[in-house]
């Protein structure tokens, strides 16, 4: 059960970390089509 | 009078009321777009009442307290995070798709360009299968709560909630489901804000707790394994059924786009902290040791003894409303989403008039074959979702990643999607349903992820935007 | 890990009174878009 626990808090935070994404600077090589937001700009750095 | 036939004209009265301002927001629906979504016109106050009351069901208002009662602490804060976290991850996706997406309709839109036709398929079988599946739900919790906590015959209560719920959201679609909607959640709003707080000022906060303490001190246990596993297990379960669920693409492709992030964190709040409010009725009955016959009836059970009848028909008030403005809401998703999915792809020329004939004689066939399936009591709430939840894992990551990584490959994201629903159910069925939900998206994030890495793919982003143009053409 | 009675009031509280606050945002948010006709 432990290590259940462990693997579902391990993809729950996988899962976060991907959907705000933008926030820790993943996804950097992406082209924006329009209308970079400027808040994403500047956590990417 | 008995109780019954009170419970019952209260739903028609409700239901009266439902209808009448239904027509009257329909007066204003002329064009299909209104029908099936509007673009981007939602502001703050409909937009965090629609995704509420979409999200905000029936069961929500009886299942998070059963959870509460039967995991204590731990199942009222698990069963909201499943929720309330999900909405919230959604924020920065509704965000990306009006960036990406622009002139988007449906969920399919997305996939559609983004994905090719193997995927899209694919995509469109399991998201019908998942909505549908989510009605039943939807119908069939409805119907047996209403039977168990307020004698109303199940067959009764099924037929009376369809057929309110198909005459209002067939006169003005998304229009009438939107607007509805606020009234609806102000409702749920006011009887969770009035009879919790109720029955607290009568027994006190310390006794309750003294009594937990007292008869069930695993209740108050913030590290039982069942518990801890439903926290983290249960917002990926969630997030799947987010994610995938045309209900919350239509929404975010209607609400305004400088609001988005402001919509769906307080969405994401209500949703977190209401089921909590509701469940506490639950720790009621674990500190002072009054049981209700069924479980799920706790919460109601609970407000009946310090709030009187009164109390009670407040709560059938709530649930009744959570229920039908939960099936308006997906009778319109699955209509906007075999129209312009499927519909448009036979006839791509059919002119906004015929388009609009042809949702709302949709959206009663949709509701009545919702309605036929729900009468047999053929299963219940919790293990649907939890069976669904594979398939819903299973999406997160091709989603995900579509919307934000040029590089995800289709074919890995093809591949990934069926590999996680098989490993999940293998799981599913020998160790247990959250465990299957749980690698049906490890299986899913690995193979679109190293996948991608090995046969990475360079997406254009402009492909995107063509995505949903071609019917406002049409007009 | 048990939670204390300081937790458990919070809790409840906490949660009824959030409840409370987000239904009196959304309506004041309703009000003040209807008063710009941005409601829809």
């Amino acid at each position: 059960m432990i290590g259940w626990i462990i693997a579902s808090i391990v993809l729950f935070i996988i899962t976060l970390v991907s959907a705000f994404g933008t926030y820790f600077g993943l996804y950097k090589e992406e082209v924006e089509p329009k209308g970079v937001e400027p808040e994403n700009e500047l956590s990417l750095d | 009078m008995s109780s019954l036939w009170i419970n019952v004209l209260i739903i028609l009265a409700l239901g009266a009321v439902f209808i009448i301002s239904s027509w009257y927001i329909s007066r204003k629906v002329s064009s299909i777009d209104e029908y099936v979504g509007g673009r981007g016109k939602l502001g703050v106050a409909f937009g965090t009442t629609s995704l509420l009351a979409f999200w905000i069901t029936g069961n929500t208002v009886m299942a998070g307290p059963e959870a509460a009662y039967n995991d204590g602490i731990l199942g009222a804060l698990g069963y909201a995070a499943l929720g309330g976290v999900a909405v919230i991850a959604f924020a920065p996706l509704a965000k990306r798709i009006h960036e990406v997406v622009p002139n988007g309709r449906t969920v399919g839109d997305f996939f559609r360009h983004r994905f090719d036709t193997k995927n899209y398929n694919l995509f469109i079988v399991l998201s019908l299968v998942w909505v549908f599946g989510f009605l039943m739900t939807q119908g069939i919790g409805g119907g047996l709560l209403l039977e168990q906590v307020f004698d109303i015959p199940y067959e009764l209560a099924v037929i009376l909630t369809f057929f309110i719920v198909i005459v209002y959201s067939t006169m003005g679609g998304f229009s009438s489901v939107t607007g509805l909607a606020f009234f609806q959640v102000m409702l749920i709003l006011v009887v969770i804000v009035v009879v919790p707080p109720l029955v607290y000022l009568t027994v006190g906060v310390s006794p309750v707790y003294e009594g937990m303490q007292a008869f069930d001190l695993g209740s108050l246990d913030l590290l039982a394994p069942a518990g801890l596993l439903l926290l983290f297990a249960g917002p990926i379960l969630g997030i799947g059924e987010v994610f995938m669920d045309n209900t919350f693409w239509q929404r975010a492709y209607a609400i305004r786009k400088d609001k988005v992030t402001q919509i769906f964190s307080l969405s994401g709040i209500g949703w977190f902290f209401v089921p909590i409010a509701v469940a506490t009725l639950a720790f009621v009955a674990i500190g002072t040791q009054q049981a209700p016959k069924e479980v799920n009836q706790v919460a109601p059970f609970i407000a009946e003894i310090y709030g009187g009848e009164f109390a009670s028909w407040a709560f059938l008030i709530g649930v009744w409303a959570a229920l039908a403005s939960s099936i308006a809401a997906l009778l319109n998703s699955i209509t906007s989403l075999i129209l312009n999915d499927i519909y448009l792809k036979f006839k791509p020329k059919a002119t906004n008039d015929q388009q609009l004939s042809f949702a709302k004689k949709l959206t009663i066939a949709i509701g009545v074959l919702g309605l036929l399936v729900s009468l047999p009591k053929i299963t219940s709430m919790l293990q649907m979702l939890f069976f669904l939840g594979v398939v819903n894992a299973a999406l997160i990551f091709p989603i995900m990643y579509g919307l934000f990584w040029k590089k995800l490959n289709p074919n890995m994201s093809f591949v990934a999607a069926i590999s996680a629903i098989i490993t999940g159910y293998i799981v599913y069925y020998s160790v247990g349903s959250l465990q299957g939900v749980v690698v049906s998206g490890y299986v899913s994030f690995l193979v679109c992820w190293v996948g991608s890495m090995l046969k990475p793919d360079n997406f254009d982003w402009k492909r995107l935007e063509l995505a949903g143009v071609g019917q406002e053409e049409n007009k | 890990m048990i939670v204390s009675l300081l937790f458990f009031k919070i809790m409840v509280w906490g949660s009824i009174i959030i409840s409370a606050l987000l239904m009196i945002a959304v309506f004041l948010y309703f009000l003040y878009e209807i008063k710009k006709n941005e409601v829809w």
